[in-house]
């Protein structure tokens, strides 16, 4: 059997990979800081806890500017980094997104959905999560500026702390469906993000070319 | 989008933030050298009672009145002042930033994404600061980090276009 041939094509831009991994890089010491905040809080020293909180405030803008820069690209980035590409607006997309869900109730049997960039079904989760993280961000710097006596009876830090979860469940879900999508499919998904470049059959290239 | 728009919007936007300088000279927008005058009388009269004893609780009260009108005024001034310093530095960042976009040879996408981020940046900033400072509206003070971090991401990206911009241009 010949062994089909895949060849690299340019999907994802230079600032759209910066991105990622720059919220991926804040998202993960913000989730390790405030776990530690969370959990070991009462048993710290109150200058120690007060620290703690001051780096995850600093982290949490770093990341406030890294999420609101990919909200803007998604409106002025190129093609296969904006908000179209994400949601399934059109019915090609949509198909792929009916696709995904029908190969997901399968439990991944037959042949995975086709897609150049992101997954339409990924897409509503990355959205939501933009929207998600975005409440975190202003909820987190509302606490932050509140004097110490409010800030734990605060309706914001009830806000921060359920978001909290929902993050960490969505981080725990994006790496895992991204790790079955590139043992699935095989087009470089993870190597992509950092090369910008996914491999396909040049039958494949011609039928997303029109994406 | 490709820097036009902050030249005009920083143009514009200095008009309004410079007339913040005429607006701080104003009498009874700050604190008044008549309040700063009267707190040292009262100052005085405490002092001179100290002379003949303790001074008495009427004579320290109009001080201490006097000197807390007096520092909220003060406050009130170097609010207006600091809106008064950051609508400027940030109506000429639009401006510089906007000379700078138009000269560097970088993607379209990326020259409109720099230009909303110094947009956002000087309204979100320094326009929920003039918004506490004139029309007293409080709340729109919690919205100025967001302004503030579009700034920081603005000045950073720039950089980045300016290392890849120029060479390409030269």
């Amino acid at each position: 059997m010949v062994e089909p041939c895949y060849r690299p094509h340019k999907v994802w831009d230079p600032l759209l990979r910066a991105l990622h991994w720059w919220n991926a890089a804040a998202v993960l010491i913000l989730i390790t800081l405030g776990t530690t905040i969370m959990v070991l809080g009462e048993e710290l020293p109150h200058a120690v806890e007060d620290e703690l909180i001051t780096v995850h405030a600093a982290f949490g803008f770093l990341f406030g500017a890294g999420l609101m820069v990919r909200i803007i690209w998604l409106f002025t980035g190129p093609e296969t980094a904006r908000w179209k590409d994400l949601l399934p607006v059109t019915a090609k997309k949509r198909k792929v997104f009916w696709d995904t869900v029908r190969f997901y109730g399968g439990f991944l049997r037959g042949a995975s959905p086709l897609y150049k960039a992101h997954n339409p079904f990924a897409g509503i989760v990355y959205a939501f999560f933009f929207a998600v993280a975005s409440v975190q961000v202003i909820s987190g710097a509302v606490t932050f500026n509140l004097p110490d006596k409010l800030r734990d009876k605060s309706v914001f830090l009830e806000v921060h702390e359920t978001v909290y979860f929902l993050i960490i469940i969505y981080v725990a879900t994006h790496v895992f469906a991204v790790v079955v999508h590139e043992l699935v499919e095989g087009h470089g998904l993870i190597s992509s993000m950092v090369n910008g470049n996914k491999a396909f059959t040049d039958g494949e290239w011609e039928s997303l070319e029109d994406d | 989008m490709n820097g036009k728009i902050n030249i005009v919007f920083g143009l514009i936007y200095l008009t309004f933030t410079a007339l913040l300088g005429p607006l701080l000279l104003v009498p009874g927008k700050g604190a008044d050298l008549q309040q700063m005058m009267e707190v040292g009388k009262a100052v005085d009269g405490i002092r001179e009672e100290e002379k003949t004893g303790e001074p008495s609780a009427k004579a320290i009260a109009p001080a201490v009145v006097g000197m807390a009108d007096y520092l909220k005024g003060a406050g009130r001034v170097g609010f207006l002042a600091s809106t008064h310093a950051h609508g400027n530095l940030e109506s000429l960042l639009n401006i510089a930033a906007g000379l700078v976009l138009l000269s560097l040879a970088i993607g379209a996408n990326f020259k409109a994404l720099l230009s909303i981020l110094f947009l956002i940046g000087a309204i979100m900033h320094s326009g929920m600061l003039y918004l506490v400072a004139v029309f007293g509206i409080r709340w729109a003070g919690n919205f100025a980090i967001i302004g503030a971090v579009a700034l920081v991401a603005g000045l950073f990206l720039t950089g980045v276009a300016s290392a890849v911009g120029i060479k390409k241009a030269q």
